[in-house]
């Protein structure tokens, strides 16, 4: 269930910034590598709940089509795990001094998996595809902006142009999304391209079984992985298969039948048996960069307009109990605005601040003139303390999280309505403000997220309706600064003021939850805790 | 026989334009603008509706989309999926025959299964078989098949290892879901075989035989089915539409490709052409799958002719 609330916001996620490869977290090697041989070759089968709807890079919104395409289909650039930059496909690149154009100069003697070259041109035409309205681009078009046009210097070098500077561009150009596709596929395939897409990438598409699976097959020429993997050459294994299994238990089940070796997205209840078991299982949990899981307080609502509620808020709920109750412990707790693996968070921002405890709730609202009254319910100036929570319908999550809430908070003289919303309703009641909190999560890799989420009019998720010339002052700067000591200075501020302002309540850090069998090393993750299969091997047991 | 056909194949016409009717409906009961429920949170860009609302046509009057929708349909064109970019006919047809095998299985198990419950109970009448039977039907009738799919894999997958709990191709990976499937229907079908075999024990015909000497086996498979089939042939049409509709959970379930599975992951995703077309098409094999059965009947019983 958790992985749908956390996909209906993928577009958005990716639509902030999103980076692929990158990270620094890989299985195996050190510690578990010496327990076997390295073995060449083998089949690795993977669970994975829904099938993508569309494997073309360039349209898809969704992280189960970006997972697979990853593994076929190189980027530009990476992120590392410092968050910098770092030459992939692109060799090297030179920017104006006003950051609007870049000079790339690509890798040469690389092939697409057809065989055709890759070259500056095809670069191009992968940008200008993305940016065509016919496209119907779902979150590539997002992390290419504001990219403008481009122009092909020679076979390996090409000048693009961006329409305003943008301090994030060349980081979200890590995006599997923005990935090179080769144009002779995309020509002789029309619109069955994203059945069968063609990229420069260890992996290439061999079969979709429709709504069964999806398996790749080893590209025997590949000769250019990103310095992160540690790798050279063709990958290990000889195909990658996908399965689409919705069900949580069976999913589950298919890992201890051995009719998949691995399965993504382990369902909290399963997540004890996976570690009771070390020697048949690994659990990999890695965290996702970007928002915790967490509720947006309205500021301009009565009474969230009130800061001594939302601190109370704060205070009041007790995320530990909702992590054991919902998802047996699987998950660490809300770090803060920004979640603890993401590139300059503040590590414990959130509890630091506010302590868990009634007490301190009940201790800030009889300050603020909030009184007992009737049904244990508090009032101030005969208005009771009435809480509007924004849920979405769609997703079963969200109701139970806000049954909790309404639990919680009860104990410290709040009343909490549930307003259930099927999705577009639940939108259009974010939009226009009319409750107190709503429920969200936000993927991203880079801290400028908390210019989207918390600078007046800073994209469509400012669900705290938060307004601070001051605090916009601090995001925009960050946005244009490059220098990641400043940066890190400048967002250090701004998660303060988030916090301090009490404008998020964070419930839980989001968790990329991978189990395999003990036998599979060399998972890497990348800066989106999204794994790559390019070093995955066997080892004999 | 060509006539009566004719006058059948005319009154299911009614029935498909009423589903087509229905199934365009579906779009516009949907709570919301269509448009924007598909577009989701990139719905806030309100130029990105407006385009859609476009292309959709939903600006138009309802009558003339309707009309565009069932023109369209004659032609064969069940429009495109809005996500994947295909024409939802292609991505039916690719895992339809997944489903055809499916049913086919699951009502094969329905009827050999509920056939032979039925006549045990009824031969048996009132002793352990006819309770045993019986109370195995009432489980079929009353278990959620989501939860006699999960017991299933738990069994056979997880601790015995005699199945794989998921995909397609094979025997081996049929006999769980097809098993899943049909077991209710089974259940409906034993009962009704029980009621039509006792009663058809009694009648005098029955007596005749056994006074020819006729051998018990024979009384019973020649002479007694046969006239107990007819109500089941009846049931088991009926028991073909739900068990169509019943590979919604078994293909979700044991992941297994196919409609039921196509019409859920479109329905979560709003890709409402997909489901438009998939329940068109689900509509129409019902109503041909019920001219069959009716057609079947003089196979079954010379007594009953059409005119």
């Amino acid at each position: 269930m958790r992985r749908r609330i956390v996909g209906s916001l993928l577009t958005a996620a990716v639509a902030l910034s999103v980076t692929a490869c990158g990270g620094g977290n890989s299985t195996g090697d050190s510690a578990q590598g010496a327990s076997g041989a390295p073995q060449q070759g083998g089949k690795l089968i993977v669970g994975m709940q829904y099938e993508p709807v569309t494997l073309d890079p360039h349209v898809t919104g969704q992280a189960n089509g970006i997972r697979i395409i990853l593994n076929m289909c190189d980027s530009l650039v990476y992120a590392d795990d410092k968050g910098q930059v770092q030459p992939w496909l692109a060799e090297s690149w030179e920017a104006n001094p006003e950051g609007t154009a870049y000079t790339f100069h690509l890798k040469k003697d690389v092939k697409f998996s057809d065989g055709t070259p890759f070259n500056a041109q095809a670069v191009k035409f992968s940008w200008d595809r993305i940016m065509d309205p016919k496209t119907a681009s779902q979150s590539a078009i997002s992390a290419l902006r504001p990219y403008k046009e481009s122009q092909v210097v020679d076979d390996s070098t090409l000048k693009v142009t961006l329409s305003e500077p943008s301090a994030i561009w060349l980081k979200n150009l890590g995006a599997a999304t923005t990935a090179p596709v080769s144009p002779a596929a995309v020509q002789k395939l029309g619109d069955q391209f994203g059945r069968s897409p063609v990229c420069v990438g260890p992996f290439k598409l061999k079969e979709w079984k429709e709504k069964e699976s999806v398996t790749l097959v080893r590209n025997p020429d590949y000769n250019s992985p990103s310095p992160a993997f540690g790798q050279k050459g063709a990958p290990v294994l000889d195909e990658v298969t996908w399965k689409f299994i919705p069900e949580n238990q069976v999913r589950f089940s298919t890992l201890e039948t051995g009719e998949t070796n691995a399965i993504e997205d382990v369902p909290a209840p399963f997540v004890a048996n996976v570690k009771a078991d070390p020697q048949k299982y690994t659990l990999l949990n890695v965290p996702y960069p970007g928002s915790p899981r967490q509720y947006m307080i309205n500021t301009k609502q009565f009474p969230t307009d009130d800061i001594a509620v939302r601190q109370a808020i704060l205070y009041g709920v007790n995320t530990k109990a909702i992590i054991k109750t919902l998802y047996a412990d699987a998950f660490p707790d809300g770090n803060g605005p920004m979640g603890a693996a993401t590139w300059g968070a503040s590590k414990g921002i959130f509890r630091e601040l506010y302590p868990q405890g009634a007490d301190k709730a009940n201790a800030v609202l009889d300050q603020a003139g909030w009184k007992p009254g009737p049904g244990g319910i508090r009032v101030k100036d005969g208005k009771r303390l009435e809480i509007v929570v924004n849920v979405m319908s769609d997703v079963p999550e969200y109701g139970e999280l806000g049954q909790l809430l309404q639990a919680q908070l009860r104990d410290v003289g709040m009343d909490l309505k549930l307003k259930s919303l099927s999705r577009s309703p639940w939108y259009a009641s974010n939009a226009k403000g009319d409750y107190n909190i709503t429920g969200m999560g936000l993927w991203s890799t880079d801290p400028d997220m908390l210019k989207s989420l918390y600078r007046t009019d800073g994209s469509v998720f400012t669900w705290s309706h938060f307004t601070n010339p001051d605090y916009d002052k601090l995001v925009d700067e960050g946005a244009r600064t490059s220098d990641p000591t400043k940066r890190l200075e400048i967002y250090k501020q701004a998660q303060e003021i988030v916090m301090k302002e009490a404008l998020v309540l964070p419930i839980y850090d989001q968790v990329n939850l991978l189990a395999t069998q003990s036998n599979i090393k060399g998972i890497f993750f990348d800066a989106n805790a999204y794994p790559h299969f390019y070093a995955t091997y066997y080892v004999k047991k | 026989m060509l006539g009566y056909l004719t006058k059948r194949l005319a009154s299911a016409v009614p029935v498909i334009i009423g589903v087509t009717l229905l199934v365009f409906l579906m779009l516009h009961m949907v709570p919301g603008d269509p448009a924007e429920q598909m577009l989701g949170e990139m719905a806030v860009d309100k130029t990105a509706v407006a385009n859609l609302r476009q292309q959709m046509g939903l600006n138009d009057p309802l009558a003339v989309q309707y009309g565009h929708f069932l023109g369209n349909i004659l032609h064969g064109n069940l429009g495109t999926s809005m996500l994947a970019h295909r024409s939802v006919m292609d991505m039916i047809g690719k895992v339809l025959p997944s489903t055809f095998y499916l049913t086919l299985a699951g009502l094969g198990v329905a009827i050999v299964l509920g056939t032979l419950l039925g006549i045990a109970a009824a031969v048996r009448q009132n002793t352990w078989l006819d309770t045993s039977s019986m109370v195995l039907a009432l489980l079929g009738v009353s278990m959620p098949s989501f939860w006699l799919g999960l017991l299933l894999v738990f069994t056979f997958s997880l601790r015995l290892g005699w199945f794989p709990a998921t995909g397609s191709g094979g025997w081996e990976r049929m006999v769980m879901p097809a098993f899943t499937l049909g077991f209710g229907a089974a259940a409906v079908i034993a009962r009704l075989v029980r009621a039509s075999m006792l009663e058809i024990l009694r009648l005098d015909f029955i007596r005749v035989a056994r006074a020819k000497g006729l051998s018990e086996h024979r009384v019973i498979y020649r002479h007694a089915l046969k006239n107990a089939l007819i109500p089941v042939l009846t049931m088991v049409g009926l028991e073909f539409g739900r068990l169509l509709g019943g590979t919604v959970v078994i293909e979700t379930v044991f992941a297994r490709p196919g409609i039921g599975r196509l019409i859920v992951d479109s329905i979560l995703k709003k890709d409402f052409q997909v489901v438009q077309g998939a329940v068109l098409l689900s509509a129409v094999f019902y109503v041909a799958i019920n001219l069959l059965v009716d057609m079947s009947y003089a196979l079954i019983d010379p007594r009953i002719r059409y005119q």
